[in-house]
């Protein structure tokens, strides 16, 4: 391509280069935009989000230009003449931005437009800083009563989002075998048109099931339900018990109105945290781990941390303990214990709200001691002993909180309800500074959205698997993991699987299995993947939908609030969608209408803008701006309802409108039309819990009989949650035995836990979420990598030092195999009389922070379709297309400076230098684990072997 | 075909080699902007462009539409690895950058209105602008004062906003599987350097 300078030669090219240009017009083969002018065809605008914008070019009409405006252009200061910058554009952050900051001139004329984060689940809300169309900068909204104002660095990180050269831009079709990455570029039309055409061929089926629409982060609920009961099928499939479903159920059980545990710390003395690494991660992590810090330096809390590895939560403790994995329970049972012994509880209580007596609970816990405790969990009796009676002592501004690190494991549930009831022991239980909660999971309920279809009747295996009896019964949780395993036994099958901000590869247990049934077109017909990224999902799709950001798109949005107060918060967008991306709630309706037969009755509305018009139309006005609804929110990006918060809700005392036509029956309760709405108490008719028995249910016979199949009609009627619903028919030949009291046990394969064996536990740091932040530069900059923690006395028994590599190898549960044989798996291979889930070879840092018998990985690394950052890759990957070419590709002045952690070792583990790399899926590693009671995956009791690599 | 340099009056031809100009910028937009489609290809394939197309080394694509749109999808669009013809992805590796503000900027101030959605800093589109500007300019001799203008933001935009793609056409040419994406990678290197030439080298 270089250039000939010789006079005569240039004359030539020109000469072609002419001819060429009359050819073309000779031809015809460019569209005239005149042409298209005077034949009624207008060119597209640039928001034209149809899709089917007009493709040929030639000859712009001729308009004339801005003569005067050139000239001020040119002229001083800004001498655009002599090739100056264009006056008002403004830099992004980005490379050597730090050589010109601050740029005080960049944010004049700037506006600020509210939004919500969406990079993790806690739905900080934010502002948005757009000038000329362009995000500048993000910062968090102090009107967020959640968040108040706080953004953390995956939020700043968002421009990178927004920005990335890697987005999807334009709707992909597969071209090549699914799996091979050949793709070509499709317009939503013709996607829309085929994606219609496969969904009314599973609606004409007769197996409307057979269509599953799988979710991972998703906060756009009302839309995705709207398309789905519109279509009929009830297969959504979400990422819950992955998550928290322990945490729920368990909370559940006590409860009933809600799931989630909103632990009052802010007004705290005493927190104490079983397995939360609430300052890096924790769903409400920003808004809670702040409020941790007020309770601790204005209110002098005191936090003490429970978890095998030294967090940056539990090394920001006042004391950190480190016990035996899945131990949190026995722990929980024996400060229980320790409480009731010592006469340390709230005696009334106990016995006004709670459904057990001091008796039976001393009876119940009198095994659990402080000693038990040491033995299986490792944590001194002593500290158990003192722990408990600081913990009672504070109450009732004492409160518990746990996580992931008590609850992702097989016996999770119990563990989840051993450390709830120690809150029901010393009285705290909805107290100020105790362990609240509120009815509302999210929107505050006075908003609600324009008219829903009915809900959908279809029953699928796969959304409600029967193994699992409290997946399902008081909020649809579902059984993630375990999709992809029956579709692999033939258990179900999938005409049509759409899947939406879903990494699965990445994300759920077995890789490997994930991806065989990912590829297998019997399996999984048609896949439609709807997403940011090309990701490891979008590889195996069949069409790849480019989704907005969420600086993108619209949504009411808010988290349980910590405030105790319902909040509604609005993501808006922030700058116009970018390429061809648009969101579900932009295209659904489009989507509908192609299918027909009814669901495009659902989609009235003439734009995404009126229906969130008539979604918000009940947030009140502002009486000092005169704003109300949608406008209001735009101004203020989110409404905090006035009211007191949640505390002490069973002590509200029914009105005489709630008790009329009401009766009350020989225990006391209270109930109208069949239905339970309160407890007479010291005759106070008091709304009490909404439970069966209308008290903190300590101990729970609807968990029991549900496990059994059996009827719980008159409980759920005495709770009051209609909702709720006992097992269906098809899970009749599954019972599970549930104890109705908390409990603690260990798996089999950790009782005795051989010597050469190690427990396998995960985490998260304070820079990522799982599966959807490592390719954001500025945090993959800071955490890229994750080799495994060994604690020096682990090491030392494998004769490992830092840095050396090992050989992982992970087994099935003993446990799932006896109680869960629905899940055993006869065609993989065994090892030493055990099934193994795969091997995988890693280096070794060693820690102090980590427990001698675990063996520790973060998660979010080892990506291998998610982008050049998330792959750690500024150079093209050897054996890539661009082997030996040696091209000239852009150059990203951070990558180059920054992306110091390309690993080149080619995959000789001997040439690998620390810290290189994009590091290692551990979910290759980990076996799909339901805990048999929710189905919650267990990912912190895989057993692994290691083996030091030479 | 009308001939290029024989009879006729100066300012005709000028007025020709103006919209020839033009043309072929219009020409590289629509290849850089969207894959090849039917009547293009049968264009391309028949006279009178196969022989102007030839002469600049380039045949007609002898591949099926699907294995083209393979080709363009896999370098200009990805989902990986590719060579996005964007100038902010190139010099700031972002999306949407500094530069397609400049180019929506020169676009509010010459009156261009993009053809289909697409991001400004596309070269597609800074191809199509140019054309634009090309056909506003007019010929030298036959400018009045916005020509001149018309000319001077030309020359401005060109140095900003079509100095830039040397290493994405390099890329391209290395990377290409087709030839037809190889020849429009060389073909568009070519042309620039003689409009560089002819706007900063030999002209005013």
């Amino acid at each position: 391509m270089s250039q000939d300078h010789n006079p005569q030669s240039r004359l030539s090219q020109r000469r072609h280069f002419l001819n060429l240009g009359l050819a073309t017009i000779t031809s015809g083969v460019l569209v005239n935009r005149n042409d298209q002018a005077e034949a009624g065809q207008t060119p597209a605008a640039p928001d034209d989000q149809s899709g089917a914008g007009v493709r040929p070019v030639q000859d712009s009409p001729r308009r004339g230009i801005d003569i005067e405006k050139w000239r001020k252009l040119k002229a001083e200061p800004y001498e655009f003449g002599a090739f100056g910058e264009m006056p008002g554009v403004c830099n992004l952050p980005g490379p050597l931005a730090k050589r010109n900051w601050p740029d005080r001139a960049k944010y004049e004329g700037a506006v600020k437009v509210p939004g919500m984060c969406q990079l993790c689940s806690t739905v900080c809300g934010m502002i948005g800083y757009v000038k000329d169309g362009r995000l500048l900068k993000v910062e968090g909204n102090p009107n967020d009563p959640n968040s108040r104002g706080y953004l953390c660095a995956r939020g700043q990180a968002s421009l990178n989002h927004l920005y990335h050269p890697e987005r999807l831009l334009y709707p992909l079709k597969r071209v090549g075998e699914r799996g091979e990455g050949k793709w070509k570029r499709i317009s939503w039309d013709e996607a829309l048109d085929e994606i219609a055409e496969k969904l009314k061929a599973v609606r004409d089926s007769g197996h409307p099931e057979e269509f599953a629409f799988h979710q991972g982060r998703q906060r756009s609920k009302d839309a995705l339900k709207r398309f789905l009961d519109a279509f009929g099928t009830k297969t959504q499939l979400s990422h819950r018990s992955l998550c928290s479903g322990n945490r729920r159920a368990a909370n559940l059980t006590g409860l009933w109105e809600s799931d989630w545990d909103l632990n009052d710390v802010e007004h705290s003395k005493y927190i104490l945290n079983f397995g939360s690494n609430v300052f890096e991660a924790h769903q409400g992590h920003v808004p809670f781990a702040s409020r941790v810090q007020r309770g601790r330096f204005e209110n002098g809390a005191k936090l003490v941390t429970f978890d095998v590895r030294m967090s940056n939560t539990a090394g920001g403790s006042d004391e950190w303990h480190s016990p035996f994995p899945g131990t949190d329970g026995a722990i929980a049972l024996a400060m229980c214990n320790v409480i009731i012994s010592r006469d340390l509880h709230d005696e009334t209580f106990i016995k006004r709200w709670t459904n057990v007596s001091v008796d039976e609970l001393r009876q119940h816990l009198k095994s659990y001691t402080p000693d038990w405790a040491e033995r299986v969990s490792g944590v001194a009796a002593d500290d158990i002993v003192r722990i408990a009676t600081e913990f009672a002592a504070a109450a009732p501004a004492a409160t518990t909180i746990c996580n992931r690190g008590s609850s992702a494991h097989l016996n999770g549930f119990y563990n989840d309800r051993a450390i709830g009831m120690l809150n029901a022991l010393v009285g705290s239980v909805g107290k100020k500074g105790g362990w609240c909660w509120s009815p509302w999971g999210g929107l505050d309920p006075v908003v609600k959205t324009p008219p829903m279809p009915p809900g959908a009747k279809t029953q699928s295996v796969l959304e409600d698997p029967p193994e699992y009896p409290l997946a399902n019964v008081w909020r649809r949780m579902r059984v993630g993991e375990i999709v992809y395993l029956y579709l692999l036994q033939d258990r179900a099958k999938l005409q049509a699987y759409m899947t939406y901000n879903l990494d699965s590869p990445m994300t759920w247990p077995e890789e490997s299995m994930t991806q065989q049934i990912l590829s297998d077109e019997k399996k999984i017909q048609f896949h439609v993947c709807i997403n940011s990224f090309y990701n490891e999902t979008a590889h195996f799709a069949d069409i790849v939908l480019p989704w907005t950001t969420f600086m993108e798109r619209w949504d009411l949005d808010a988290r349980a609030s910590y405030n105790l107060r319902p909040y509604v918060g609005l993501r808006t967008p922030m700058v116009e969608p970018l390429g061809e991306s648009r969101d579900v709630r932009d295209f659904f309706p489009d989507l509908a209408r192609r299918i027909g037969d009814g669901m495009e009755q659902w989609y009235p509305e003439k734009d995404v803008k009126e229906y969130m018009e008539k979604w918000a139309s009940a947030v009140p006005e502002n009486p000092k701006t005169g704003k109300q609804g949608l406008e209001r929110l735009m101004d203020e990006g989110v409404w905090e309802q006035e009211r007191e918060p949640f505390y002490e809700p069973y002590n509200q005392i029914l009105s005489d409108a709630e008790m009329q036509g009401a009766v009350t029956d020989g225990e006391g309760l209270i109930s109208k039309d069949g239905i339970g709405i309160g407890i007479l108490v010291d005759g106070s008719p008091l709304r009490g819990f909404k439970t069966p028995s209308r008290k903190f249910e300590i101990r729970s016979a609807f968990v029991s009989k549900i496990g059994r199949n059996e009827d719980c009609s008159d409980l759920i009627a005495a709770s009051g949650m209609v909702k709720t619903k006992n097992r269906p028919d098809s899970h009749l030949p599954h019972n599970i035995k549930i104890e109705d009291m908390p409990i603690w046990i260990q798996p089999r394969e950790l009782q005795d836990l051989p010597a050469d064996e190690l427990v396998m536990t995960s985490f998260k740091w304070n820079v990522h979420n799982h599966g959807r932040t490592m390719n954001l530069k500025w945090l993959a900059e800071i955490v890229h990598s994750n080799p495994a923690w060994l604690n020096p006395e682990t090491a030392g028994r494998f004769d490992l030092k830092d840095g050396d590599w090992i050989e992982i190898t992970s087994f099935y549960s003993r446990e799932l195999e006896k109680v869960s044989p629905h899940l055993n798996r006869t065609d993989l291979p065994e090892s030493s009389g055990r099934r193994v889930v795969s091997s995988m070879r890693v280096p070794v840092v060693l820690m102090e922070g980590i427990h001698p018998r675990v063996i520790a990985m973060s998660n979010s690394c080892g990506h291998t379709q998610y982008t050049s950052v998330a792959q750690a890759r500024k150079e093209p990957l050897e054996n890539s297309q661009l082997a030996g070419c040696d091209p000239e590709t852009y150059q990203d002045a951070d990558w180059q400076r920054n992306m110091w952690w390309q690993d080149d070792s080619g995959g000789d583990h001997t040439k690998w230098q620390r810290n290189r790399g994009n590091g290692w899926n551990q979910n290759r590693l980990m076996p799909i684990s339901p805990d048999p009671v929710t189905g919650q995956q267990a990912f912190h009791d895989t057993v692994v072997r290691i083996r030091k690599i030479d | 075909m009308t001939p290029l340099f024989g009879s006729g009056k100066l300012i005709e031809l000028e007025t020709q080699n103006v919209e020839s100009l033009a043309t072929v910028y219009s020409l590289l937009a629509r290849l850089w902007f969207q894959e090849v489609d039917a009547p293009l290809l049968k264009g391309m394939a028949e006279e009178p462009l196969v022989s102007a197309l030839s002469k600049l080394n380039l045949s007609p694509p002898g591949e099926s539409l699907e294995q083209l749109d393979t080709e363009y999808c896999a370098l200009f669009i990805g989902p990986k690895n590719a060579l996005l013809p964007m100038q902010s992805v190139w010099q700031k590796t972002q999306l949407d950058g500094q530069s397609a503000s400049s180019v929506a900027k020169f676009a509010e101030l010459t009156g261009y209105v993009m053809p289909a959605p697409a991001l400004w800093d596309h070269l597609g589109i800074q191809l199509d602008l140019m054309s634009h500007l090309v056909l506003v300019s007019g010929s030298q001799e036959g400018r009045d004062e916005e020509g001149d203008v018309a000319w001077e933001v030309a020359n401005a935009f060109f140095e900003r906003h079509l100095n830039w793609p040397s290493p994405l056409l390099l890329g391209t040419s290395q990377r290409a599987r087709l030839p037809l994406y190889r020849s429009l990678a060389d073909i568009t290197q070519q042309f620039l350097e003689m409009e560089r030439t002819a706007r900063f080298e030999t002209s005013v």
